[in-house]
């Protein structure tokens, strides 16, 4: 019998504009943007800079519901919300400590201590539970905001360039904490970036968006065995062979003789 | 350490300030030597005798009840009002004209349109003062919730987070600043306007007494009255609000 890959996620959005829904006037930021990832894949999102990337997460975790299209999501396990989300900047509560962060995402009941406690001794960070986050540097308040998002255990998490202002060490030890994350318990994860090294040191397979309005220009499969290394020669060969075949493909961009069409723009 | 120093210093400043200004008032009081400018240990004598033989401690505590009731009533409903204005453009603008209407009626026309309605009671008394402040709190919330983090409140929406928490975690510690800004400035308005009140139409309380002292010319009493008055108001101040806000704020750097 053959077995179905069941998706965790399916998008299908014919349009969303910018701002309010209905202002006929505003601009598209996406328009015919279709793709599903299957249960426990590691996808990357890359694409240029104001693409509406971050719109198309905010549309897939429900936050904007102004959107014409729909998006399906595997339900959770148990009574968890589906959908796990990293920001891109951490917006921990100020007010509240490391500890009570991460509790924030749990039920009340006293075993969302314990577990919290738990998530955040994975990330290193059980000396500081009863900080504030303005005590901590940019890379434990990721990390912070990661065991926030990942303490309920989301059947899809989103991750939205979560590393983008962080120095290159702290980056990398970051990106190793997610993978091990997600080794040991595996979800399915949508990671948006536009730094194709990362997508190729993260992801089992990368979407390629054009520039606004947003829609697919190239999907390939990344098959490098794992653990991978940052820098390896295999990532930086994959990069170049991607690179050659659709030189402007960081700008959104391909050649005609691609699987998409060559963007008017 | 440093710290600690500077605010020692801090305090003694400031007391040597206020001793100045006693040791003036006591210099031109006895210069002048007049009943009308009672000297500050004269007024200390009659604050002693009011409080131990008179009915100051009765009156200071009628006032403080009233100013506890037109602060709860005020606070309440201006930061309800606030809020709702803060959060919906089409409330606000609706509602806009009222909050400067009310903004700008004379405290003494309310107070006297509430006890002419009303009559001369309890809930005439209270009303008045709470109507004099509403607006003021309305506006400072209405700063106060325009100015809510989107950001924080999309983390609440993601994490699914029940509007209970949400409120508690979320929304209220954003406030926290505004409230403690309307709760310092209300307790200042709002202990003076009761004295008036009470002047107008109540039978006792500190601002009853005062309108008796003055029909005697006692100013002695009558700074007695005030200095004991003060006195509570900064020890509300310093015991409560204080030390409620260094709570509030300590998870800022």
């Amino acid at each position: 019998m053959k077995v179905v890959a069941v998706n965790a996620l399916e998008v299908s959005i014919a349009r969303k504009r910018y701002g309010a829904a209905t202002e006929a006037s505003a601009l598209p930021a996406i328009e015919g943007l279709e793709f599903a990832v299957p249960v426990r894949q590691c996808a990357c999102i890359v694409g240029p800079s104001g693409c509406g990337k971050t719109t198309l997460l905010n549309i897939i975790s429900g936050l904007d519901r102004e959107v014409e299209g729909s998006v399906r999501i595997a339900a959770g396990s148990q009574a968890a919300p589906a959908v796990g989300y990293m920001f891109q900047a951490p917006r921990l509560m100020p007010w509240l400590t490391v500890l009570e962060n991460v509790r924030l995402a749990l039920p009340e009941p006293a075993a969302a201590t314990d577990k919290a406690r738990d998530v955040l001794a994975e990330m290193q960070l059980a000396d500081v539970l009863d900080a504030y986050p303005a005590q901590l540097s940019g890379g434990m308040q990721r990390r912070v905001a990661l065991a926030r998002a990942v303490v309920n255990e989301p059947g899809l998490l989103l991750l939205d360039e979560p590393f983008l202002s962080l120095d290159a060490p702290a980056a990398d030890r970051l990106r190793r904490l997610v993978l091990d994350l997600w080794q040991r318990r595996p979800t399915t994860i949508l990671f948006v970036t536009h730094d194709l090294r990362e997508a190729l040191y993260v992801a089992d397979r990368i979407i390629f968006l054009s520039a606004a309005p947003a829609r697919v220009v190239l999907d390939i499969p990344v098959d490098l065995l794992r653990p991978r290394e940052a820098d390896s020669p295999a990532i930086e060969a994959l990069r170049r062979r991607v690179l050659d075949a659709h030189p402007e493909l960081l700008s959104g961009l391909i050649n005609a003789d691609g699987t998409g069409r060559e963007n008017a723009r | 350490m440093n710290m600690t120093l500077s605010v020692r210093r801090d305090g003694r400043l400031r007391l040597a300030s206020l001793l100045l200004l006693f040791a003036l008032w006591q210099a031109v009081a006895a210069l002048v030597h007049n009943a009308l400018l009672p000297t500050p240990v004269a007024v200390a004598g009659r604050l002693y005798l009011q409080a131990a033989h008179g009915d100051l401690l009765f009156h200071l505590g009628v006032t403080l009840l009233r100013v506890a009731a037109a602060f709860v009533v005020a606070m309440t409903v201006g930061t309800a009002i606030g809020i709702g204005m803060g959060r919906h453009r089409r409330a606000d603008q609706f509602f806009d004209v009222w909050l400067v209407l009310g903004l700008n009626l004379p405290a003494l026309v309310i107070m006297i349109v509430c006890y002419i309605w009303l009559g001369l009671g309890e809930p005439a008394a209270i009303l008045a003062v709470a109507l004099n402040k509403i607006p003021i709190v309305a506006v400072t919330m209405r700063e106060g919730a325009r100015a809510i983090d989107r950001e924080l409140l999309q983390v609440a929406e993601v994490l699914k987070l029940p509007w209970r928490r949400r409120l508690a975690k979320v929304v209220l510690p954003q406030l926290y600043p505004y409230l403690m800004a309307s709760a310092r400035n209300g307790l200042a308005l709002i202990w003076k306007l009761v004295l008036v009140v009470e002047l107008l139409g109540r039978s006792n309380g500190v601002g009853f007494e005062l309108g008796v002292f003055f029909q005697y010319f006692d100013i002695t009493s009558v700074l007695a009255y005030t200095a004991a008055f003060v006195a509570v108001v900064l020890g509300i101040e310093l015991l409560l609000i204080r030390p409620l806000e260094r709570r509030l704020t300590r998870w800022r750097p």
